[in-house]
């Protein structure tokens, strides 16, 4: 035993370790706009959010409020509201569908700036259900992330929602303990900092949780953006890092995030 | 350090004897030889973990490593902690940062000339090394006393055994080095060696593995007194793997084989002219990286495998002008062919595939062709003192294609030179002068440099480098300017031997489409670099080293800004490189015990302790603003968006306080 403390020591120190630290951000004026945006072929109110940046971590950004934004899909228009007021979230009305084979401009004006975007809809290919992996004793369980791990997907964003509030034990609970959502993404590339990338956050949901699972279909343009941004947040941080680099957009005028349209199925089921 | 500063032609050239290089004892008691250079000023580590370096403000692929003539691609076992070559079978190292001989070329900033040992004519040795994570074994003597003799050297880690005490798991990482000799005195006039090295690494289950393999024969020959040539045939190959099931029959792989001829003479013209003239006709073979599947119904796209032809020829004269003044110049000329069979494609000025082009078996589709020029002076100012200057123009034709911040080799691709990749080019002067102190057995070198380099590489945000058939259209082109000054103070005699090296010096990259064309230091900037090694006989059989090395943090891009997408924070980066990493230091401490009494006994062992980073300095690989705290120290990265940001800087660091212990023998 105590030749194997020895061995177990070595190994800890061998591994290396990962620490806290004060860092001040060498902040830099910023004050372009943040679009994220979405239209799909769900029949409901479809969103774009506009905030400013922010010049330090965990600060809730402030919306862009009075904005124009305007979504074209052939020769019609469709001004989207500021629902609710000051919210910097502009919807459609919510009897709105989007179209595969169809493209989308979008156009926001700001005071004197007006930005540009472009989607184009796809279809999406048939899903295959999330698996769930139980722990031990079966009473909780995890989602099987690395079924979605690979190189030959058509590249896809998978929006996964958990509840399990419903359940007994957990009725009388706030609600924001009995939910979740997840953002899994399938992309055609191989990429090193995926196959040997940092630790991700388990959520473990009770037996009889509900999940309702969508499939995004992507433009390889979408797939381009979602990539550079998971390389800066998700792959980034383990041994096998990649060079930093900003994120790239399909927005006009300097612009962040992105306006995507996407075809959308839908899954929902109980973990069991 | 046994360094022929001040009488050699040569300037800007480090000659590590094993003794040297046994004498620095590296992570968990491993004696290194790529790791010790970073002792040596003008070199830097990469850093802690790594077998990676860069000379004088160059990339990490522009150093051509040479185990008795033949490449090495990625010399790292364990991903990098160790490297490929045991102190054991070298009999000495010589480590060009400029004025490299003509006879040698093929990258930009260094060349590492290893030799390994020819084997004892005249009797027989065994050398053994027991270590915590690698044992060693070495044979050499005589077939026939003074005509042949042979050497053989195997080092094999023992980690597996290890890890088997500490998990029940099953595990599969594991490293060997083998070297062989053997030399033959045909006659007095011709003497022939071959040599061969093996190395190798499994990491994982499936995991990934790589292996380097050369053989090379050489014959020595006296024409006459004045004439003399050595002739080389080598060969060698490089393999990585990434295996995708425990069957092994689906993985990623890469291969390099090269295959040389050379020949060098060297001709004693008169006492003030030596001539040096030779020929160098290579072949080369590579697959930057494919996958190879077993019954996949959709397989991914081939990646172009190519070939390469390199012709080579030199002439170089060693001219006294007086008794004070020595000069040395001469030509390198270069044809650079690529070969077919293979497709590739042609990228436009916007980095999209403009056509396809197939060249057929033996089809010369793409050529280069690159002089290199190379003069030096050396000036005896006196007994004591010398000053020396070079120019030389190096020429690289193979890089390493890599978008990786990591400490750690990986999945990476070498790519040749092509019709879409220039051939890396640099001119570098350096100005040298040395001083000896007979007094105080010292000496003291000084030397500054300036070196330009053009057609460097750089990569497209978020570069997409794998199984990319259009990999060429990621890359963004440009130049480096690197400048600096280099001081040493050596001491190589006395108890107390050792030295303080200091070098100040800039790296920077212009590359277009890269931080808006705007200059920016490269990741390898470190300004200050500062190592003191001391070794000191304290008593008949023992002996203390200390080792101390200190180096600016590398640079690195941290956010300016942050904005918030479905839920996760996401960082903004105003300019490339705009920040740097915390210092490097660390103190190494070892003792090495002679457990024989008497030093010439036939059986000499020995015990190293050695404390490897005796302060505990968390050096920092990586710095991150991507994670949140779960626990005390444990951070992760978030996988629920409905949870607000709860975002911590943290910092990435490999090693802690190694204590280790090791027990050499000979007889």
């Amino acid at each position: 035993m105590k030749k194997k403390s020895i061995y177990i020591l070595l190994f800890v120190l061998l591994v290396g370790c990962e620490k806290k630290i004060e860092w001040k951000i060498k902040s830099v004026e910023d004050n372009r706009i943040v679009v994220e945006g979405l239209i799909t072929n769900e029949r409901k109110a479809h969103f774009v959010k506009l905030t400013h940046t922010v010049s330090d971590m965990n600060v809730i950004p402030e919306p862009v409020t009075g904005a124009t934004v305007i979504i074209r899909e052939g020769d019609s228009s469709i001004l989207l509201l500021e629902i609710p007021a000051g919210s910097g979230v502009y919807l459609t009305d919510s009897n709105k569908k989007g179209f595969a084979g169809t493209d989308y401009e979008l156009m926001i004006i700001v005071n004197e700036d007006t930005m540009y975007a472009i989607a184009a809809m796809i279809p999406v290919d048939p899903q295959t259900r999330l698996s769930f992996i139980p722990n031990k004793d079966s009473t909780y369980y995890r989602a099987n992330i690395s079924q979605h791990q690979g190189y030959e997907f058509t590249p896809a964003m998978y929006q996964i929602d958990l509840s399990w509030g419903h359940l007994p034990g957990f009725k009388n609970k706030p609600i924001d303990s009995t939910k979740a959502k997840m953002i899994i993404y399938e992309f055609n590339s191989v990429d090193v900092s995926l196959v040997l990338g940092p630790n991700k956050e388990i959520i473990w949901v009770p037996k009889g949780c509900r999940v309702t699972e969508k499939k995004y279909s992507l433009t390889d343009e979408h797939a381009e953006y979602l990539r550079s941004m998971v390389m800066e947040m998700e792959w980034r941080g383990g041994y096998f890092d990649e060079a930093a680099a900003n994120t790239t957009t399909n927005l006009s005028e300097g612009a962040l995030g992105f306006f995507g349209a996407c075809s959308v199925l839908i899954d929902t089921f109980i973990v069991q | 350090m046994h360094e022929d500063l001040l009488d050699g032609s040569q300037m800007s050239t480090i000659d590590l004897k094993t003794s040297d290089v046994n004498k620095m004892q590296g992570f968990l008691g491993e004696v290194e030889v790529i790791k010790s250079l970073q002792s040596i000023p003008g070199i830097k580590s990469f850093g802690d973990g790594s077998v990676f370096f860069h000379v004088r403000g160059g990339n990490k692929d522009q150093n051509l490593i040479l185990i008795d003539d033949a490449p090495i691609y990625n010399p790292s076992h364990l991903l990098g902690f160790f490297s490929s070559f045991t102190p054991d079978a070298i009999k000495d190292v010589k480590i060009y940062k400029a004025d490299i001989p003509l006879s040698q070329g093929g990258a930009l900033s260094s060349l590492i000339d290893i030799r390994t040992k020819d084997g004892n004519m005249q009797k027989y040795g065994v050398y053994g090394n027991i270590g915590l994570i690698a044992n060693k074994l070495s044979v050499e003597g005589p077939f026939v006393k003074d005509k042949s003799s042979f050497f053989f050297s195997v080092r094999r880690s023992h980690i597996d055994f290890l890890f088997g005490l500490i998990t029940e798991e099953e595990s599969n990482i594991s490293f060997y080095d083998v070297n062989a000799k053997v030399n033959t005195k045909i006659n007095e006039k011709n003497r022939i060696f071959l040599s061969f090295y093996s190395g190798l690494d499994q990491f994982g289950i499936p995991g990934i593995s790589w292996s380097n393999g050369a053989l090379t024969f050489r014959w020595n020959h006296l024409f006459n007194d004045r004439l003399f040539s050595n002739t080389i045939i080598n060969t060698s190959r490089y393999d990585y793997f990434l295996y995708l099931n425990s069957q092994k029959t689906e993985f990623w792989q890469e291969t390099i084989t090269n295959g040389s001829f050379k020949t060098n003479f060297g001709f004693y013209k008169d006492p003030k002219n030596t001539i040096r003239f030779g020929l160098n006709i290579s072949q080369h073979y590579f697959n930057p990286g494919n996958l190879t599947r077993s019954g996949a119904a959709d397989e991914p796209a081939k990646i172009l495998q190519s070939n390469a032809r390199h012709l080579v020829t030199y002439i170089s004269n060693e001219k006294k002008l007086n008794k004070k003044v020595t000069v040395r110049y001469g030509l390198r000329t270069n044809l650079w062919s690529n070969v077919g069979p293979s497709t590739y494609f042609l990228i436009g000025s916007e980095y999209e595939v403009t056509d396809t082009i197939i060249a057929d078996r033996y089809e010369v589709f793409n050529r280069y062709n690159n002089p290199e020029p190379r003069i030096s002076l050396r000036w005896s100012i006196d007994s004591v003192s010398s000053v020396k200057t070079s120019y030389g123009r190096t020429v690289q034709y193979l890089q390493l294609l890599s978008n990786s911040v990591s400490p750690f080799t990986s999945l990476e691709v070498w790519l040749p030179s092509g019709p879409n990749i220039k051939p890396q080019k640099a001119d570098q002067v350096a100005l040298g002068y040395y001083r000896k102190f007979m007094k105080a057995k010292s000496e003291f070198s000084a030397e500054v440099y300036y070196k330009l380099m053009y057609n460097q590489i750089d990569y497209e945000d978020h570069a997409n480098l794998l199984l990319n058939p259009a990999i060429e259209g990621e890359l963004r082109f440009g130049t480096g300017t690197a400048y600096g000054l280099e001081l040493m103070m050596q001491r190589r005699q006395g108890r107390l031997t050792g030295w303080i090296a200091y070098t100040l010096s800039r790296a920077i990259l212009e590359i277009e489409g890269i931080n808006n064309d705007q200059p920016y230091p490269a990741f390898y900037d470190r300004p200050h670099d500062l190592t003191v090694y001391l070794d000191f006989e304290l008593a008949e059989r023992w002996e203390l080293f200390a080792n101390w090395i200190y180096t600016t943090g590398s640079a690195i891009t941290t956010p300016t800004a942050f904005y918030t997408f479905q839920g996760t924070q996401v960082p903004i980066y105003d300019s490339k490189h705009n920040d740097r990493m915390p210092d490097y230091h660390r103190l190494d401490f070892s003792a090495r015990w002679q457990l024989n009494r008497k030093k010439d006994n036939n059986f000499r062992h020995t015990l190293t302790f050695s404390i490897y980073n005796v302060y505990g300095r968390a050096n920092p690989i990586s710095i991150n603003f991507n994670k949140k705290e779960i626990i005390f120290e444990e951070f992760i990265i978030p996988s629920n968006v409905l949870e607000g940001p709860k975002y911590v800087p943290t910092q990435r660091s490999l090693l802690g306080v190694i204590p280790s212990i090791s027990y050499q023998f000979e007889f």
